[in-house]
């Protein structure tokens, strides 16, 4: 098994189980679940994604765009708190 | 690298379709959660750069083997060489190869047990290299192919290339055609193109033929057993026409 192959698996693997783990403990916030999936993906990226610079750099635009949103998700949080 | 990004096809269309399912239609959050799962997945799979470990593995090769062209064409160079050179058979002991004799004078150098460098005899004096392609050649004598022919006909030497096209897998198809000491053939669908090589060395063309005529030749040296130089090549969009020349005589 490659590396390449190895990240997929691993990633969906733990993005499964996060999942489950999420409903067993009744999380029924959709912020919560996109939150978790970014912060796992961000790590097996850092740690199993064979390191090649083109991979990173393509990659970080997806990790752009996933941490804009989460951005925006957070900001609401702070809207909804303070008013 | 194409299975996964159908994988990441399959997974981005899965995840969009999970997530409207599950936050929009029936607003479970398990269902919604798997899908931007899969929609991060996928997304990064398809985007990410992959390519065939053995493209990236050639593209190397091929850069490599420009700073061997560029030693040559230096040397070359430094002999004042531009006449075309003569791919020979010679004996290496017991063995028969090919070598390609650069003439250092206008006079065509007689074939002798030459094995590599300069050579000069009281007729003659030459530069003799290894022909790119002999690696080739003795690739297919090992792994056992019979590359030898008595005949001088089109059908004898198209199939003297087969393996070409079968072990080495250089271009799609050759066709031949022999008009007499002249043999014209054609490469199809070439994989890799050289005309790179051709202007930036102009030298190494001039003397050796480009990479595809220099492994022709070295071939059809060897299983012909006889003296060949390589007249021209024409370059056109998917194919290359090489001309080769039966050298007989002295």
């Amino acid at each position: 098994m490659n590396k390449l192959t190895a990240y997929v698996l691993v990633t969906l693997l733990i993005m499964v189980i996060k999942n489950l783990w999420l409903k067993y403990v009744g999380e029924s916030r959709i912020d919560v679940y996109f939150s978790l999936s970014l912060l796992i993906y961000l790590i097996t990226t850092e740690i199993i994604l064979p390191f090649k610079r083109k991979y990173r750099r393509t990659l970080s635009i997806i990790i752009g765009i996933l941490i804009v949103i989460f951005m925006i998700i957070v900001a609401r949080r702070i809207i909804e708190i303070l008013y | 690298m194409r299975n996964y990004k159908l994988l990441g096809a399959y997974l981005l269309i899965l995840g969009v379709l999970l997530f409207i399912l599950g936050y929009v239609v029936s607003y479970e959050v398990l269902i919604a959660g798997f899908g931007i799962s899969c929609i991060i997945m996928g997304s990064s799979l398809l985007i990410l750069p992959l390519e065939e470990p053995i493209k990236a593995v050639n593209r190397g090769l091929l850069l490599t083997l420009e700073d061997m062209y560029s030693n040559l064409e230096c040397l070359l160079k430094e002999f004042h060489m531009n006449r075309r050179g003569i791919y020979t058979p010679v004996l290496v002991g017991d063995y028969r190869t090919i070598r390609v004799l650069l003439p250092i004078e206008e006079r065509i150098p007689k074939p002798a047990g030459y094995v590599g460098g300069l050579v000069h005899t009281s007729e003659s004096s030459s530069l003799v290299v290894t022909p790119p392609g002999l690696s080739i050649l003795n690739y297919l004598l090992e792994s056992g192919h019979t590359l030898t022919s008595e005949e001088l006909t089109s059908t004898a030497i198209e199939g003297l290339l087969v393996p070409l096209i079968d072990e080495i897998e250089i271009c799609e198809s050759i066709s031949v055609g022999v008009a007499g000491e002249d043999i014209t053939v054609l490469i199809k669908n070439p994989k890799i193109r050289f005309e790179r090589f051709r202007d930036a060395y102009p030298r190494v063309a001039q003397c050796l033929g480009s990479i595809y005529a220099s492994v022709v030749a070295t071939l059809l040296s060897y299983a012909l057993n006889t003296r060949l130089t390589v007249l021209s090549e024409d370059y056109d969009y998917n194919s290359i026409t090489i001309t080769l020349r039966v050298i007989t005589g002295e």
